[in-house]
């Protein structure tokens, strides 16, 4: 129930009740004075009436008196002849009568001799044709009956007229000696109260009784007013108002009051309902209101009162809860979108964003375009510095980038916007939306790469870092966020092979060059071994210049993507695992080539392969060549495995371990690519190794700079270490001779040999040019061979 | 002043006129000629002493508040002779004492009755104002239904039986009916003619003051008022008329009241007047028709052929004398009367 509702409900039985009980002493109070008034009003009204009819009772005497005391009632006594009486001596009498003068109303006199016949009557009235006489024979005769001479009576109300009775001799004119006596004479005068009359009938329409008593009794108790009062000799009036006529004019008031009680009621109830809702209920429905817009919207005001009531402190209060939690609410919002590090955006709410932003400009038809950040070698910051100065140089090019970002920079022409996250540890990216320029993506990671020119000074170190961004654009480079990030990651990895501090867009050739890793991976869960090949190439002995081993390089001519080199395909074998099928496969066939190419080229010729160095990772491959091993597939003593340096250090333990047990099971193990990794020294002190290959580029960039002496010492450490020392990348006589000169044990490049298959290799022409290289051999007769870019077997990204 | 308080006057002056030697005779106003009773005085030595009344009711009031006391003579109408004789009110008149009784015509010699005598006869019709009425009123509507420029300019007279009789004949009734129907009827004519009238006084005692008098057009009135009227404004304005529904003879009386301690004068005063010279010079100068047969002869022919003064034949025929009434109807008639005058005062 609603507030103002239910102040309303309560309010309406309080009013009801107040007023009725105001209303009941009212119309009591009423009651007693209407009573007391009416009281007072019959007391008035009786006296008025008993004065009324004793002013005809002074006038009736006063008419016996005169009229019988005038000349002219002798003369009527005197006479005796009707018509002498009626000509001579009425007139007379009725002036006599007449002269008084004082009455409105009927009056008559009558003179009645003992044997009851009327000597005289008058009357005077409007209709002159009325007939009277005899009357009040009976009063006469009861007055002579009783010896009373004198009387006064009022005949009643409904003919209201006082009787004045006189009874004289005839002669005397005095009262009777004998009242049985013949002359005496009784004058009667009546005086017809009209006015008395007239106002008992006024009262008997206001409704009020009035009755004659004979006898003046006492008020008998009735309901309603009533009084009575003695008139003088002749009786009492009673003068009494029906308690009917009492409780109409009671239940007019009560129906005044009860009006008027519930007019009060219902105005006194809309005001106040009017004045609570205004005052009490609106300012409460208001912050409600403002309540429940925001848990709809999320935002708005709490308009907050100024006021000092309960509703202005409701609505502070609710102001500073929900400012609370609003805080909250941005807190834990900014903990669900921002990297808690850096503040930026999280990969989640990044995926978020570049939906997001892709779908508007599909709608607007802008552009977007992602930047992909890596910052490189975070790693070994990490490593080197520590967690603390990693975060701390990440927290800082987070501020760096954001401050370049700002919106309306001069880069970015008009409305542009842009976004910033950080995607994973040393990954960042920004989304840029709405450009007009295609040149804005390349002016904003230059803007970016600048950022990194200086040094980060973190509280404990000056570190240098470097970035590499990739950048894909929409609409040209993708159609949907997936893609969109795919590519810019590819850009990124373009520009992080390319150095460092690079930036790369995203090209076709770069989707082409993925789409083939793509399909590389494919080929390569479904391989057909039979598009695979050895190709070998030989190995010489420094000194001698005999031919001492071949190595074994794989060699994949898929039917569908046509020559696939090892750099290609190689990493993507072992980042699907793939590469112990290619381990085994090549093991299983240079074994199975070995006695052939002894039969050539001597008994103690060797054959290398090149083993992933994730083999070192686990007992399978040992188990597996163990058992080879055992059954005679392999023979250890003639193999060399040969692995890249840059086998996980971290898993060192057991790697020298497993590297231990194969050498123990006969092979000689090599470091491949030496010179370029990241292989320590201590390394190279620990593990079981027997040989070191340099690295061709390396090689080429020593002799380049004709610093062989770094090759001579490297192989006297080898040396000392019992290394034997290959170098690769062999090209030329001059090379030949340098490294010879060095100290190297043995040779191996294009300058011998390029890779050939085994038919070509176990043919004459060919076991003949090789054996031209040994020492004794014209080095003209030596033949250079063009060797394939692709040859090139470190050039795969680690 | 009501008659009550006349006969309260008359009552304390009597004493002081019983002494002298003369006759008191009680009579209307201008009912006996000067010139008779200068002939009289010289002849006698008795002085006349006249006391007025102006109506028959207010003669009855004085006669029975004193039982005649006071007066030695009297001229009192045929109906009113009657009853007061049998009262003991008059003096008997022996058959001898009054000789010129037989002058007087046969045909009103006995309407007064034994004990008095016949003075002069009329007619009651209406005296007009020549000048103000255009043609001599021949109907009592002309008076009980005044024309509008008439109106509240008519005198009547307040009389039991006069002022009924108007009405009374309009209506086609007898004029001395007991009838209570008739005389209801009558009333209320009377009741409505009310707002016309001036005053209900005797238009001769009206006609004293001026004023009042140049106010009247019309007055139920007596058969000779009208030279009375005349002589009063000193003019000719006035004339008198008898309706054609009738109207009523009128007999006046002279009689000797029974107290009076000069009854032998008396008597001899009536026979003076009856007396044929003196009856026709009282006639003739009064302008009264007299029943004097004797009288009769010695009048001028043209104050015979006045029909102001003998009404024509036809009219005569449709004339009669007053009867007695009944006490109840001189009663009634008389509470008629007042009630009517109440009316009028009332307003």
């Amino acid at each position: 129930m609603k507030l103002g509702k239910r102040a309303s409900l309560l309010i309406l039985p309080v009013l009801m009740l107040g007023y009725l009980l105001a209303f009941a002493g009212v119309y009591q109070s009423q009651r007693a004075s209407l009573i007391s008034a009416e009281r007072l009003l019959v007391e008035l009204q009786l006296a008025e009436l008993a004065d009324s009819l004793g002013y005809y009772g002074n006038l009736a005497r006063n008419y016996l008196f005169l009229f019988s005391n005038s000349h002219s009632f002798f003369s009527l006594l005197d006479a005796e002849d009707e018509a002498y009486r009626a000509m001579a001596i009425d007139g007379s009498l009725e002036d006599v009568i007449a002269s008084l003068g004082l009455l409105d109303g009927d009056l008559s006199v009558e003179v009645v001799n003992a044997s009851g016949a009327v000597e005289y009557a008058y009357h005077r009235g409007d209709d002159p044709f009325v007939e009277t006489g005899g009357a009040e024979a009976d009063v006469v005769a009861a007055m002579l009956r009783d010896g009373v001479y004198q009387r006064s009576l009022v005949t009643g109300l409904r003919d209201a007229r006082v009787v004045e009775v006189r009874i004289v001799d005839r002669h005397t004119l005095q009262p009777p000696v004998n009242p049985d006596s013949a002359d005496t004479v009784a004058v009667i005068v009546q005086v017809a109260a009209s006015r008395f009359q007239e106002r008992i009938r006024q009262l008997a329409d206001a409704r009020r009784q009035v009755s004659w008593l004979a006898e003046a009794a006492a008020s008998s108790a009735e309901p309603g007013i009533s009084q009575t009062r003695a008139v003088g000799p002749y009786g009492a009036l009673r003068l009494e108002i029906p308690a009917s006529v009492i409780d109409g004019k009671l239940a007019g008031s009560r129906a005044v009051l009860a009006f008027a009680c519930v007019l009060l009621t219902a105005m006194s109830y809309i005001v106040l309902t009017l004045l609570i809702r205004r005052y009490i209920t609106l300012p409460i429905r208001r912050l409600e209101h403002d309540l429940s817009s925001f848990s709809s919207e999320g935002r708005g005001q709490i308009h907050v009162r100024e006021t000092d009531d309960e509703i202005g402190k409701l609505s502070k209060k609710f102001a500073s809860l929900y400012e609370d939690l609003r805080k909250s609410y941005q807190i834990a919002r900014e903990m669900a979108e921002r990297d808690g590090l850096t503040r930026l955006y999280n990969r989640r709410m990044f995926n978020h964003l570049i939906e997001r932003n892709l779908e508007r400009a599909r709608a607007a038809g802008s552009k977007v375009a992602l930047l992909y950040i890596d910052v490189d070698n975070f790693k070994y910051i990490n490593d080197k510095f520590g967690h603390g100065v990693g975060d701390e140089l990440l927290r800082t090019f987070a501020d760096r980038m954001v401050e370049v970002l700002r919106p309306g920079d001069p880069i970015f022409c008009g409305r542009s916007e842009n976004c910033s996250a950080r995607l994973a540890g040393d990954e960042f990216a920004v989304i840029l939306y709405g450009y007009e320029d295609n040149d804005v993506p390349r002016r904003v990671a230059e803007r970016l790469l600048s950022v990194c020119d200086s040094a980060y000074l973190t509280q404990s170190a000056r570190v240098s870092v470097s970035l590499s961004i990739g950048v894909a654009c929409y609409p040209q480079d993708a159609d949907n966020p997936t893609e969109l990030i795919s590519s810019a990651d590819s850009a990124m990895y373009q520009a992080k092979n390319a150095g460092k501090s690079q930036y790369s867009f995203f090209s076709r050739e770069l989707a082409e060059n993925a789409r083939r890793v793509v399909e590389i991976e494919a080929r390569l869960k479904k391989l057909n071994y039979s598009e695979l090949s050895l190709k070998y190439m030989p190995i010489f002995e420094a000194g001698s210049g005999r031919v001492a081993g071949f190595e074994a390089l794989l060699r994949w001519d898929s039917a569908s993507l046509g020559q696939v080199s090892p750099d290609e395909f190689i990493p993507v074998a072992e980042s699907i695992g793939a590469f112990r099928e290619l381990d085994r496969w090549v093991i299983t066939h240079a074994s199975d080539d070995l006695p052939l190419l002894q039969e050539h080229y001597g008994p103690e010729i060797r054959v290398s392969v090149n083993i992933s160095s994730a083999e070192l990772d686990s007992q399978e491959f040992l188990d597996e060549i163990t058992i080879m091993v055992r059954h005679g597939f392999i023979r250890p003593e003639f193999m060399d495995l040969e692995i890249t340096e840059a086998f996980h250090v971290n898993q060192c333990h057991d790697s020298e371990s497993i590297l231990a047990k194969l050498r123990a099971l006969g092979f000689s193990i090599s470091i491949d690519d030496f010179g370029t990794g990241f292989t320590s020294l201590v390394q190279l002190v620990e593990y079981e190794i027997d040989k070191i290959k340099l690295d061709r580029t390396f090689v080429e960039k020593v002799l380049a700079r004709e610093r062989v002496e770094v090759i001579a010492s490297l192989v006297k450490f080898c040396a000392s270490q019992r290394f034997a020392v290959i170098a690769e990348g062999v090209e030329t006589p001059q090379q030949a001779g340098n490294l010879r000169a060095a100290g190297c044990d043995f040779l191996q490049g294009y300058y011998f040999l390029e890779p050939v298959g085994l038919e070509q290799l176990i043919a004459p022409e060919c076991i003949q040019r090789l054996q031209a290289y040994r020492q004794d051999s014209a080095p003209e007769l030596r033949a250079p061979a063009r060797r394939p870019a692709s040859m090139a077997r470190l050039a795969h990204p680690a | 002043m009501t008659p009550f308080r006349i006969a309260l006057s008359i009552l304390l002056v009597l004493p002081l006129r019983v002494a002298a030697n003369s006759l008191t005779l009680f009579t209307w106003e201008e009912y006996l000629a000067d010139e008779v009773v200068s002939a009289w005085e010289r002849d006698s030595g008795i002085a006349i002493e006249p006391v007025y009344y102006d109506g028959d009711e207010k003669r009855e009031a004085v006669l029975a508040a004193t039982g005649g006391r006071g007066f030695d003579l009297v001229v009192v109408d045929a109906i009113a002779a009657r009853v007061l004789a049998r009262n003991g009110v008059l003096a008997p008149i022996p058959a001898h004492a009054v000789a010129n009784r037989s002058h007087l015509d046969a045909r009103w010699r006995d309407s007064c009755g034994p004990d008095a005598v016949p003075y002069f006869w009329g007619a009651v019709g209406i005296a007009y104002r020549i000048d103000r009425v255009a043609s001599a009123p021949d109907s009592w509507q002309a008076l009980l239904q005044p024309a509008p420029q008439h109106r509240r300019r008519v005198v009547m007279h307040e009389d039991g039986i006069d002022l009924l009789l108007p009405a009374l004949l309009s209506l086609g009734y007898d004029f001395d009916t007991e009838d209570r129907r008739e005389l209801r009827q009558a009333y209320e004519v009377l009741k409505r003619q009310e707002s016309d009238v001036l005053s209900y006084d005797y238009i001769l005692t009206l006609a004293r003051q001026k004023s009042q008098r140049e106010r009247v057009d019309m007055a139920l009135a007596y058969s000779g008022d009208q030279f009375v009227l005349n002589e009063l404004s000193e003019s000719a304005q006035w004339d008198f008329a008898v309706p054609r529904e009738g109207t009523a003879i009128w007999m006046d009386c002279l009689a000797v009241l029974g107290r009076s301690h000069k009854i032998d004068a008396a008597l001899r005063f009536i026979d003076f007047l009856t007396e044929p010279a003196n009856a026709a010079a009282n006639a003739r100068a009064l302008r009264v028709a007299t029943p004097n047969a004797s009288a009769l002869a010695m009048l001028d022919p043209d104050m015979l052929e006045d029909r102001g003064v003998y009404p024509d034949a036809g009219i005569l025929d449709r004339s009669r004398g007053y009867r007695a009434h009944s006490d109840r109807n001189i009663r009634l008639r008389s509470r008629i009367v007042k009630a009517v005058i109440e009316h009028h005062e009332a307003r």
